[in-house]
């Protein structure tokens, strides 16, 4: 739209080039060097141009800097220069875009900028002010990796090792890249571990359990030549192996039960996407279709249950119930989540860096980032419930559907027998009430204004007073039936009945809110004080029954508003007893449509991804990330640097409610020719075995990232993947039957010389276990291990001075069953502003953002949670009970079958004599009881590194 | 950076790559023969020296939480009273959303003038008002958040939500802790609770939970699982670790390349010697009378956030880097938040503060510490100049402008830099993001704000932000 501007500002640039240093046209109102320099440099030129970093790239320290403008684009409208950005800027108009930062200009330095940009901004002196702009790209030296992972993955040849000697060490290709690069730097593979050093190993690995003792002692007398095998195919067939690996892969997508912020509210039956990667993990679900499911399983062509659960991945983020910046900002503040999640945990590649502007070293631009935004913008708004879908199984379902119609069915007769009661009530319970005239019987007069004279009395004219329906009040009190409006602070009411016989069989029926007198032709018969919630009987006072005449009587009403909500309804009833009983035939029906309202159908919920229909709204680049600067629009799209694998929209069918964006988006991510996806996919899998990925940063394959320590091993890896048709399963038996995984810790000393961390992988690296091992461990040894796989999360006891953390230590947490408390420690609820300190002081994964790889550090407090925390003590205790109810007085028993538990071996003779001397030591020296000497000896077990540590 | 120091990011990946596994290939040598511990190779705590000269070494950070009024407390705004009661046209965004006009609550207390610098302080702090030469005080603060809890977090932050790791986390990674006896980052709490996002706010987000604060407790035991079990006398407990000493020992001798072994076994004795010493920091018992008495544990009103400044003061001689206390707990009144009855709100939590304060800051001027400890006292916004209701003088939040203090090491003494407009309702004069008052806090200790980075997400991650912050050299000495 600016191409005419912009024609009209080639000549002025031209001569700027020309002239070389100054450029002045005819009618400078303002001398640039006096009057306007001194404000830039005081003003602007620190952030734009006066110092090699420059903010925004917008560069004011030369004329061309001020035409150019920067990442925001430009800042100076040609065409009309007084709509200039920068002038809005100055003037602090714009809440999120306002400069110079440090205060608004005053009225007159304003003024001075205004006419030098409406006089097209004469320059003069130098030609530019600044300093040069640093690059950082420039002190990089040339790297032969560079773009590494954009190339198309190759499946390269195994090498075959220089000296023949070696080639029976290598069982499959693995082993042959791996062999390689030892072979380079001289150093030789570790030995093989021992059979019960693999067998906790790969039990550890596949379950996050240690082998049982009968386990092992089953392996190790195996014979059989397939025995590796037979060993990982039983464990892949477990339904623990499932539970281990998911838990890998919820650290990715930051998977958390509550939404985090202020009120850290549930994210109801989220668990079922947990269960979802449990169960895909179990099933051995293609790889492609995993991704495809988790991104856009609402828009495969086949819908199940489990590909909508699937699509939980898209509402896992934090969400903020009361965005500090409006709505807007917050919606894209989740997209971004969102996408580089996604980007993150599929591609590896970190596209979040460019939101707000294009960094120089990065090659995904701010269009790029917004164009994979747009791939999400379809999805509505998070809310807490809203976000539900019913994923019941599809045989579930008819059930549900016939008991959802029972229930409807149900609920339309009880509406139907309560029709008579809300339409009339008065005429329901007094049952006979014509009277004479013209009026509606249960009509009433009624005023807000305090009547002159005897209002209540038989013989006054109320024909001032006008006519409603009762009851009168306030729509949402409770129990009330509204039908005149009455929000003043007190009301008089009046109306006529027929009386027929004897006072005794006359009664009241009442709902008030608040205080009310009720008089019967002029005398008293009733008061009340407070508020009731539902219509009641009222006692009528001796005086008034006394003033009950048959035919005509005259009821008047007097109520008072306090405060909350207000209602005032009185029936009289001429027969009292048959009044009542449909009065209770009306409560009762009432509470009868309130419990059928309410019968829960048992439907399996789940936050599922919706869109808004089969066209999204428009995407637009955001202006340093500002949701209320909005830029160029974009179309959905991936970036540049990825699209040698183009990305083909597809167009929804007539009859869907989604863009399919999502959907393909997962196409192209799962299209075996994208570079990163199973280079990623297969260094996660390497990750989770060897505890280190091929690429150690595993969510970022960019500049940036890590460079892989055997790139034809990853390559090799991730075409076999894609070979094996995706199998998470084929591959975890695939790495774990090579030599490299069944090396031993302790290899060749010139390894540890000549690479201490082990890149080159020489041997086998000891893993200490995860936050959730060491808990699941206490658990397994000491028999309280609740196996139940998946279902809502748990309280593990959170201890007191932990919730005493929290603005609410009251509400903040909850109790579970002392089964449920058995149950693994992935089943624990993960709160975000609450985490489990047994969990969050071995390193549980941070919830809030995607976490890659665990850090795993050696504090002194995790010491302390070990050997003083009630949660350990409490374990080492039930170890304790349980031994001794097995192997009764039996120390040596004990002894045994606890280091056969926790160690995956038999004690040596030293260890043998120093537990039993620590037994001795606890009942002799210390006092203890057989019980609290075994409880000690459990602790002493739980705290040694071997417990915590896997060869 | 200097050269000196260790790089962070270097640090990183050693940590993301195999967990200190590489930092001490030394394994058994981490035992030297007279049996003390050498740690410093596999402990990220370990005292590093700071990138710049800064004056200070460590922070107590007195968090005014739920939101202090500027007006009523060190922005003076004569003005105001006499719009008392006045609707007038104000633009101000709260919890109650956007408004543009609103009734003029007058400030609910008298002003007067303070040292030699004559700097005016309500009459809430007149304990801190009589140290205002020491002070520097900005009153052009803003954020982007009115709501407490993402206020909360882009005070402790930067960032608008959680995840990020928190001021006291990149203090400890950038200066490393001089105590292993004591945890490098500590919370202390209002008795009353914890604030909103509970341990959100002490976070070390995506930095290693080494960097996370410590919420330790006043009485009983301090630290979490720091008291022995049920029935463990120390002898028995030193027994246990010796027996688990010797048991490592062989394990450690046949895996003689994982040093994460013997830093593991080491840990051990660190966890120890806190059990043994840590207890010590706390005991208040060891300060004399008159000492108590200056942070006004004598009166019932500031015994609690008295004691808390106390244990700070101790805390940091024992070389704790980050000790952040919290004045008010839990919601509405038990806090800053005064949305109902301003005068009966801040008159409470001023109260329970102004003596301690002040007391903190003698205390530390008299031992020579002052120079060497950052004093920070802000809420996570402040409060508007116009009533939240129709009835009463309780005000709303707002994040357009607010006032923070700092004292101590590397601050100017009796400078006041900034300024709202007339009624206090936005900062018009020397504007400061809030991430400016951050970059301010980092320079007084020498960490270069804008070159303190941790990488994480593909971005070299900076508590200002990666489009960086200087700081308020007003401010700095």
């Amino acid at each position: 739209m600016h191409r005419r501007a912009r024609l009209r500002w080639i000549l002025p640039s031209l001569l700027v080039s020309l002239a070389s240093t100054s450029w002045t046209p005819a009618r400078a109102a303002v001398e640039f060097e006096r009057d306007v320099l001194p404000i830039l440099e005081q003003h602007c030129f620190s952030c734009h141009g006066g110092s090699p970093k420059v903010k925004g790239s917008l560069r004011l320290t030369s004329r061309d800097g001020w035409v150019k403008g920067g990442d925001g684009g430009e800042i100076v409208d040609e065409l009309n220069p007084r709509k200039s950005r920068v002038l809005t800027a100055m003037r602090y108009d714009d809440e999120m875009l306002r400069m110079p930062p440090a205060g608004k200009l005053d009225d007159a330095t304003y003024a001075t900028l205004k006419s030098w940009i409406d006089a097209g901004m004469p320059w003069a002196g130098k030609e530019d002010y600044g300093v040069e702009p640093e690059d950082p790209a420039k002190a990089k030296p040339v790297d032969p990796m560079k773009g590494w992972s954009y190339r198309p993955v190759t499946r390269p040849e195994p090498p075959q090792p220089s000296d023949a000697r070696l080639a029976p060490w290598i069982r499959n290709p693995i082993d042959a890249f791996v062999l390689a690069r030892l072979e380079a730097k001289g150093v030789k593979p570790a030995p093989e571990a021992d059979r019960k050093t693999f067998i906790r190993r790969a039990t550890f690995d596949l379950t996050g359990l240690p082998p049982t003792p009968s386990d092992v002692d089953a392996f190790v007398r195996d014979e059989a030549p397939d025995a590796v095998e037979k060993l990982i195919d039983r464990l892949l067939a477990s339904p623990h192996y499932g539970e281990r690996w998911a838990r890998h892969w919820l650290d990715v997508v930051r998977y958390a039960d509550t939404n985090g912020f202020e009120r850290d509210n549930d994210k109801p039956f989220m668990w079922r996407y947990r269960d979802y990667v449990i169960r895909a993990l179990n099933e051995d679900k293609p790889y492609d279709r995993f991704v495809r499911e988790q991104l856009a399983g609402d828009e495969l062509d086949d819908v199940t249950s489990d590909a909508r659960t699937a699509t939980g991945f898209l509402r896992l983020m934090q969400w903020d119930d009361e965005p500090p910046q409006g709505h807007e900002q917050a919606r894209y503040d989740v997209l971004d989540d969102i996408a580089k999640t996604t980007s993150e945990a599929f591609l590896g590649m970190s596209i979040g860096c460019a939101r707000c502007h294009d960094h120089k070293v990065d090659p995904i631009s701010q269009k790029d980032y917004y164009r994979f935004v747009a791939l999400f913008d379809g999805l509505t708004d998070f809310r807490t419930d809203g976000c539900l879908a019913d994923v019941s199984p599809p045989e579930m379902k008819a059930e549900f559907d016939r008991l959802e119609a029972e229930k409807r069915e149900e609920i339309r007769r009880i509406e139907a027998d309560l029709a008579p009661f809300t339409r009339d009530l008065a005429r329901a319970l007094e049952l006979r009430p014509a009277i004479s005239g013209s009026d509606d019987p249960t009509m009433w007069r009624y005023t807000f204004q305090e009547p002159k004279g005897d209002w209540s009395a038989v013989a006054y004219d109320d024909s001032f007073m006008k006519l409603g329906r009762p009851g009168f009040g306030a729509e949402g009190t409770p129990g009330t039936l509204v039908n005149t409006d009455w929000r003043e602070a007190e009301i008089w009411l009046r109306r006529k009945f027929v009386f027929g016989g004897d006072p005794k069989q006359f009664g009241l029926a009442i709902h008030f809110d608040d205080d009310a007198e009720i008089y019967i032709n002029g005398v008293l018969a009733a008061q009340t004080k407070g508020y009731i919630v539902e219509y009641q009987e009222l006692k009528v006072t001796a005086e008034g029954r006394a003033a009950l005449r048959a035919g005509e009587n005259v009821i008047a009403v007097h109520c008072r508003q306090d405060f909350g909500g207000q209602y005032i309804d009185v029936i009289p009833l001429p027969d009292r007893k048959a009044g009542l009983a449909e009065l209770q035939r009306f409560k009762d029906l009432k509470r009868k449509l309130e419990i059928a309202r309410e019968r829960p159908i048992p439907r399996h919920y789940a936050p599922a991804a919706q869109e808004t229909g089969r066209a999204p709204r428009a995407t637009h680049v955001l202006v340093r990330g500002n949701a209320a600067v909005k830029g160029d629009q974009v179309e959905p799209g991936i970036p540049k640097v990825v699209d040698f694998v183009p990305l083909e929209l597809q167009s929804p069918p007539k009859d869907a409610d989604t863009s399919y964006r999502r959907r393909s988006l997962a196409d192209w991510i799962v299209d075996a020719r994208n570079p990163l996806t199973y280079r990623v996919a297969a260094n996660r899998l390497w990750q989770g075995h060897f505890g280190r990925g091929i690429v150690r940063s595993s969510s970022d394959f960019g500049e940036l990232g890590e460079r892989p320590t055997h790139p034809e091993l990853l390559d090799w890896l991730a075409a076999e993947f894609v070979a094996r048709g995706g199998s998470l399963k084929a591959m975890h038996k695939l790495i774990m039957t090579s030599a490299t995984y069944r090396m031993g810790v302790v290899g060749d000393p010139k390894g540890a010389e000549v690479d201490p961390v082990n890149d080159l992988l020489w041997r086998f690296e000891p893993r200490r276990l995860a936050a959730e091992e060491i808990r699941d461990t206490m658990l397994a040894v000491n028999g309280r291990l609740n196996p139940r796989v998946g279902g809502p999360y748990f309280f593990a006891p959170m201890p007191e001075e932990v919730l005493a953390t929290s603005s609410r230590p009251e509400e903040a947490w909850g109790e579970s069953s002392e089964e449920e408390v058995g149950r693994r420690s992935l089943y624990i609820k993960v709160k975000r502003s609450l985490l489990h300190p047994m969990l969050t002081v071995f390193d549980f994964a941070d919830v809030d953002a995607s976490c890659p790889v665990r850090f795993r550090t050696t504090q002194p407090t995790q010491a302390l949670t070990m050997l003083n925390s009630p949660e350990v003590n409490d374990q080492a205790l039930r170890a304790a009970n349980h031994l001794e109810k097995q192997f009764g007085a039996d120390d040596d028993a004990i002894i045994r079958h606890l280091w056969f538990t926790a160690f995956s071996r038999a004690p040596s003779d030293i260890e043998f004599g120093e537990a039993r001397d620590l037994l001795k030591q606890q009942r002799e020296t210390f006092g203890k009881d057989r019980s609290g000497a075994l409880q000690r000896l459990c602790l002493f077990v739980f705290n040694t590194n071997e417990f915590v540590y896997v060869d | 950076m200097s050269t000196e120091s260790p790089n962070p990011s270097r640090r990183t990946f050693l940590m993301q790559a195999s967990a200190f596994a590489a930092s001490s290939l030394l394994g058994g040598r981490a035992f030297a023969e007279n049996g003390a511990i050498d740690l410093s190779m596999s402990n990220p705590l370990a005292p590093k020296a700071a990138q710049l000269i800064g004056k200070a070494k460590a922070v107590i950070f007195l968090f005014m939480y739920g939101g202090p009024s500027q007006v009523d407390t060190f922005e003076y705004k004569p003005k105001l009273y006499q719009l008392d009661g006045k609707t007038i046209d104000v633009k101000t965004r709260g919890r109650g959303g956007a408004k543009n006009k609103g009734r003029v609550v007058g400030p609910q207390w008298k002003f007067k003038q303070y040292g030699q610098c004559g700097k005016y302080v309500s009459d809430l702090f007149p304990e801190v008002g009589s140290l205002v030469d020491d002070i520097a005080f900005v009153h052009s603060l803003y954020c982007e958040s009115p709501i407490h809890g993402s206020a909360m977090f882009q005070m402790n932050s930067g960032a608008l939500f959680s995840g990020k790791p928190c001021l006291g986390s990149w203090v400890n990674y950038g200066l490393g802790s001089s105590n292993s006896n004591l945890p490098g980052f500590v919370v202390m709490l209002d008795k009353t609770g914890g604030p909103i996002s509970g341990a959100k706010n002490w976070s070390s987000g995506y930095m290693p939970a080494t960097y996370q604060g410590t919420v330790v407790r006043p009485t009983g035991v301090p630290i979490l699982d720091l008291d022995l079990p049920e029935g463990m006398s120390r002898p028995e407990l030193r027994n246990l670790l010796d027996r688990l000493w010797k048991q490592n020992q062989r394990h450690l001798a046949d895996r003689p390349f994982d040093s994460e072994l013997a830093s593991r076994v080491a840990s051990y004795e660190l966890a120890y010697r806190m059990m043994e010493h840590a207890p010590e920091a706390f005991d208040i018992s060891q300060e004399t009378e008159e000492t108590q008495e200056l942070y006004g544990l004598n009166h019932e009103k500031t015994f609690d956030f008295g004691r808390n400044c106390l244990l700070a003061r101790r805390l940091i001689e024992r070389g704790v880097r980050f000790v952040q206390i919290y004045s008010g707990g839990n919601h509405n009144d038990n806090n800053w938040d005064a949305h109902g009855d301003l005068k009966f709100n801040h008159d409470k939590h001023a109260g329970a503060t102004d003596r301690p304060i002040a007391g903190l800051i003698r205390d530390l001027k008299r031992r020579g510490m002052l120079d060497e400890t950052l004093i920070v006292w802000t809420g996570e916004f402040g409060r508007q100049p116009t009533a939240e209701y129709e009835k009463g003088t309780g005000r709303d939040h707002s994040s357009f402008g607010f006032t923070a203090w700092l004292a101590g090491g590397g601050v100017k003494g009796g400078v006041s830099v900034g300024a709202t407009d007339e009624i206090g309702s936005a900062a018009v004069v020397d504007r400061f993001h809030l991430k400016s008052f951050h970059a301010t806090i980092l320079s007084t200790l020498g960490l270069d704000p804008n070159h303190l980075s941790y990488r994480y997400s593909g971005l070299d991650q900076k508590l200002v932000g990666v489009e960086g912050a200087d700081p308020i050299r007003r401010m700095l000495a």
